[in-house]
């Protein structure tokens, strides 16, 4: 039971992290707050998920990391959404909506 | 419900990337740690925007981060090939485990050694003999070919030189078959004289087998079509010889040889190192046979024979075709080949002979060691995992992961592994070398034994297998410890014993099926040695002699040649400390009796040399001659009539070969009679006797003597017949010597009285009957001697696991043994209590390994004599020993208990 809630949990941080990445590239400390700011505060990224989530999502290739410079003139990793990304973005999000709709149905008619 | 399946470019990428952070380990590890600490000090700075002093900002950051090890870990598992990036660390770890332990680690490492060391050594034996491929070019096309007779109950025997050359003529499906017979020679370099094994072969021997002679030359092809042109004093001799006897010599072309002090061989050729076909033999002479078929030559089976099946045919095809042949020429020659068969095997196969099983059953049991020692350590590394419960908690608690765990445990076992793996590689080249050295002289393809490549990838290979395996016990065992077990001061532990259990209770079957199979061939050996031979062979010296060529030439040479020996043998008779002296042709359990053909006089169709009619009606028999003090000398009764006496000479009209004027006698033995006179008496009657020399003679049985073991230890006698030698004399002659003293100290003596009685006769072999009797049984013995040691390994390897077992168990008791102790329980109860329990696996054990040796009896039941597979002896008396030796084990460990002080075991808590 413990296992299935963690994969649960990871699959949707990575569909936010993608979703979030489409908009622009970010760092991670940025990636955290968006998804913060975005689900008016309802959910906050564990740091200690996000980092090895974005590694995962490096290695899948479906980002990108580049080192950049902020605004305030600091070096910082910077993510971007690739081609694939993009695809597994639109096909998660589909996936994620009709698993949504099942899980409405079996409630709305409880 | 997410399909995230990458696909195979990503696949790659990932990969590609994955390696390059191996290779970039340090620049990631930085890169990785800076980007970390962005994070926290955009944090920060977020914090104190929102209006923290820059103090508990940082710390409230750190805190919302939860632990940078932690993420750094998490990422570095995502990261990496993690058991590899990390496997140098984790083998450092387990480094300063194991000198934290060093005892475990000896036990470990030692049974391991002892386990990988039995499988790498039986393991080289069996590549050599049975995996590697003979050193022929294509040997999967090679064939030997026989005759067989199922009337005759004669299996696989030597084929006619008819059989030879229709199968020549009419098969299709040989593209080759050549002949060979052997022999021993005696042989001289002119500086020294020496015995060796000889084949006399045909021409295309070489062809067949595809070898060239390393120098010079083998026998030319065309020899084979003329018996003009055989060049029979021609002679290649074997690598080992040239190396032996000629130094390896440049000009060893041209040179000669005296072969049976009589004739000059000149070496044409010299073979290739390692090649020895037939087994064994030093050097090839020119097979000297006539090309041109007579019915004799259809009638004598006497030859090897060998050949090549030809391409894009199978041996199936070729041993129908060889079956066919067969079938038109008994039908189109029936007085010989009528009843005959012709069988193929291929040459691996018939080289290896019944050795095969006897190595299957060796691998089989050295598998058996091995899984005892991981089981056993496994036990140990279970114990060692509950030990270091507390560690592992602590580590769980500071963020190792599930994955970075079972790469310590497995880290650990992979070294304990490659520890004893290495040790096991010392130990099986020795035992290699000790079993090539002690391995019967007769098992096959010794020379292709060898501790090369294949030996050391097998022995890698066992090692890692068994490096995965004992780190995994550990492993899943541990893998549910909870960052709270850290607190608990006392760990649950019932798991733990459980499994230890189980585990013991693995090793004892094992050791149970192994202890059975030693105890099987020891009660097995032990029978075959008291086995009654039904001759005398202690106080017996033998010794071979033969007439010197060409000593004796003439029509009255057969009656000189008589006449010598009579002399030879009355001298020695002379000799002090020597009771009786007799001759014969071949002393009992030195090799294969000479054999021959006989039927009843009044046999339907017999008629003077005219064989009957009916097949069944010939009989095959051993035949060996005798002088008449043979059977006093080794102590062989009459059971009726009586054996030869001095009258019993010259019976033949000696210029005259054809046929006796008076009948000649013989004596046959009690398998004989019972063989061929079931229900009426043999003597008085008449047989005719027709030996592979070509000789047909008249004989009357005039006594039955008690079977002798002759051909083997463990095969009963076979039909013999008995013939005065004065009445067939040969040229050789072996001599047996009842002595008063012990043989061994007239050997000397009596080689320096045959010189002296004529300088010229070869001797060879002086040596105590009783040691080749010894010699006879060397492959029982050798067999014994490695299934015993693998059982005594696999004893003490599971002794070891029994004491660890029950050291453990009065340990995690030791509370309650207090408690025992103080309510007024007994120190035997309290013994009993610890014994039960630390040997309740061991029963279980045995009672689960019973199938498994139930299994193994039947299995290796070619290897008994006079022993069911089933022997409750043997089973019982191993049931006994592995108890005896659990209990030993468990002993010492339990007798901690009743010293246990109930009051400080209390205090303790």
């Amino acid at each position: 039971m413990a296992r299935e809630q963690t994969d649960l949990l990871r699959g949707t941080l990575d569909l936010l992290i993608l979703k979030t990445l489409a908009g622009a590239p970010m760092h991670g400390w940025a990636l955290s707050q968006s998804i913060q700011q975005q689900s008016e505060n309802l959910l906050r990224v564990g740091q200690g998920s996000l980092y090895p989530a974005l590694q995962r999502l490096e290695q899948q290739g479906w980002i990108e990391s580049e080192w950049h410079t902020t605004e305030q003139n600091r070096p910082a990793k910077y993510y971007t959404l690739t081609t694939s990304g993009r695809r597994a973005l639109s096909a998660e999000t589909r996936n994620w909506r009709e698993y949504v709709r099942a899980v409405d149905l079996i409630l709305g008619s409880a | 419900m997410i399909d995230r399946r990458p696909s195979l470019r990503d696949r790659l990428r990932g990969a590609r990337r994955r390696i390059r952070g191996l290779v970039r380990r340090g620049a990631s590890e930085r890169e990785m740690a800076r980007e970390l600490a962005f994070h926290i000090e955009m944090e920060t700075e977020h914090n104190i925007r929102r209006g923290m002093d820059p103090e508990s900002a940082r710390r409230t950051a750190r805190i919302a981060f939860g632990g940078i090890d932690r993420a750094s870990e998490d990422v570095r598992d995502v990261r990496n090939f993690g058991w590899l990036e990390d496997l140098s660390q984790d083998l450092r770890h387990a480094a300063r485990a194991f000198r934290r332990t060093p005892g475990y680690t000896a036990a470990a490492v030692l049974a391991l050694t002892l386990g990988v060391g039995a499988n790498t050594a039986v393991f080289s034996v069996v590549h050599g003999i049975l995996l590697a491929p003979l050193p022929y070019d294509d040997p999967d096309r090679l064939v030997r070919i026989w005759e067989s007779n199922s009337a005759q109950r004669i299996k696989r025997a030597n084929v006619s030189p008819g059989t030879l050359a229709e199968l020549r003529s009419r098969s299709r499906a040989l593209d080759g078959i050549a002949l060979f017979s052997e022999r021993d020679f005696l042989l001289s370099n002119g500086s020294e004289t020496w015995e060796s094994r000889a084949a006399a072969v045909s021409p295309e021997l070489f062809d067949v087998l595809r070898v060239r002679p390393l120098v010079g030359r083998t026998f030319p092809l065309e020899s084979a079509d003329s018996s003009s042109r055989i060049p029979f004093d021609e002679v290649v001799i074997s690598h080992r010889l040239w190396q032996q006897h000629f130094g390896g010599a440049r000009d060893i072309v041209g040179r000669t040889m005296l072969m049976d002090a009589r004739w000059t061989h000149t070496i044409v050729g010299v073979m290739p190192s390692g090649f020895s076909y037939p087994t064994g033999v030093d050097l090839w002479v020119p097979l000297v046979y006539s090309r041109t078929v007579t019915a004799a030559e259809r009638q004598y089976r006497y030859y090897g024979a060998l050949a090549r099946v030809r391409p894009g045919l199978t041996l199936d095809h070729a041993a129908r075709d060889a079956a066919g042949v067969a079938a038109q020429l008994a039908s189109e020659f029936p007085a010989s080949n009528a009843g005959w068969t012709v069988e193929m095997a291929r040459l691996d196969r018939s080289i290896v002979g019944d050795t095969r099983s006897v190595l299957i059953v060796l691998l089989g049991l050295a598998t058996c060691v091995l899984l005892i020692a991981c089981g056993n350590v496994a036990t140990l590394g279970v114990a060692r995992a509950n030990a270091r419960r507390h560690e592992v908690a602590v580590r769980v608690a500071l963020g190792a992961g599930t994955r970075r765990l079972f790469r310590q445990w497995t880290a650990e076992g992979l070294l304990l592994a490659a520890l004893g793996g290495a040790g096991g590689v010392v130990v099986g080249y020795w035992s290699t070398r000790l079993v090539l050295a002690i391995a019967p002289a007769d098992t096959p393809r010794l020379a292709d034994i060898t501790f090369g490549r294949p030996v050391l990838l097998f022995a890698v290979v066992v090692t890692v297998v068994t490096g995965v395996l004992i780190g995994l016990a550990p492993a899943l065992w541990s893998r549910d410890t909870a960052p709270s077990d850290a607190l608990r001061t006392r760990s649950p532990d019932g798991g733990s014993a459980l499994t230890r259990a189980w585990l013991v209770g693995a090793q004892v079957a094992l050791t149970f099926v192994l202890t059975v199979a030693a105890t099987l061939l020891l009660r097995s050996f032990e029978r075959l040695r008291a086995t009654d031979l039904g001759f005398r062979h202690h106080d017996v010296l033998s010794a071979d002699v033969r007439v010197p060529a060409g000593r004796f030439p003439g029509k009255r040479g057969w009656l000189d040649r008589v006449l010598y020996y009579d002399r030879l043998m009355a001298e020695l008779a002379r000799m002090p400390g020597v009771r009786s002296v007799a001759g014969t042709t071949i002393i009992p359990l030195t090799g294969e009796l000479g054999s021959g053909s006989m039927w009843r006089t009044d046999a339907p169709g017999a008629h003077g040399r005219q064989p009957p009619t009916s097949a069944a009606d010939q009989w095959k028999a051993a035949i060996q001659l005798v002088t008449p003090s043979y059977f006093e000398t080794l102590g062989m009764p009459v059971l009726r009539g009586r054996a030869f006496d001095d009258n019993d000479r010259f019976t033949h009209e000696l210029t005259d070969l054809e046929l006796p004027r008076s009948p000649g006698i013989a004596v046959i033995n009690e398998a004989m009679a019972r063989r061929f006179w079931p229900d009426v008496d043999p003597l008085g009657r008449t047989i005719v006797v027709f030996d592979d020399l070509s000789f047909a003679s008249y004989r009357t049985i005039v006594g039955v003597m008690s079977d002798v073991r002759a051909e083997a230890v463990g095969a009963p006698a076979s039909p013999t017949v008995y013939l005065p030698f004065a009445q067939h004399p040969g040229r050789g002659l072996s001599l047996v010597l009842r002595t008063d003293v012990p043989p061994e100290q007239l050997a000397g003596a009596v080689a320096d009285h045959l010189r002296a009685f004529d300088a010229a006769m070869n001797v060879s072999s002086v040596r105590p009957l009783a040691e080749i009797v010894g010699g006879a049984l060397s492959r029982p013995r050798f067999t014994l001697l490695l299934v015993g040691s693998f059982a005594a390994m696999a004893l003490v390897i599971a002794g070891v696991g029994i004491f660890g077992v029950v050291g453990f168990l009065v340990t995690r008791r030791t509370h309650e043994i207090g408690i025992r102790m103080a309510l007024g329980a007994r120190p035997e109860t309290v013994l009993w209590l610890v014994l039960r329990e630390g040997l309740r696996p061991v029963l279980l054990g045995v009672v689960v390994g019973s199938v498994g040796a139930v299994t193994v009896a039947f299995g290796m039941r070619a290897l008994l004599y006079g022993l069911a597979p089933l022997d409750g002896v043997s089973f019982a008396a191993a049931a006994m020993v592995l108890l005896v030796a659990s209990l030993v084990a468990a002993v010492r460990p339990a007798r901690r208990a009743v010293g246990v002080d109930p009051l400080r075991s209390l205090r303790s808590e």
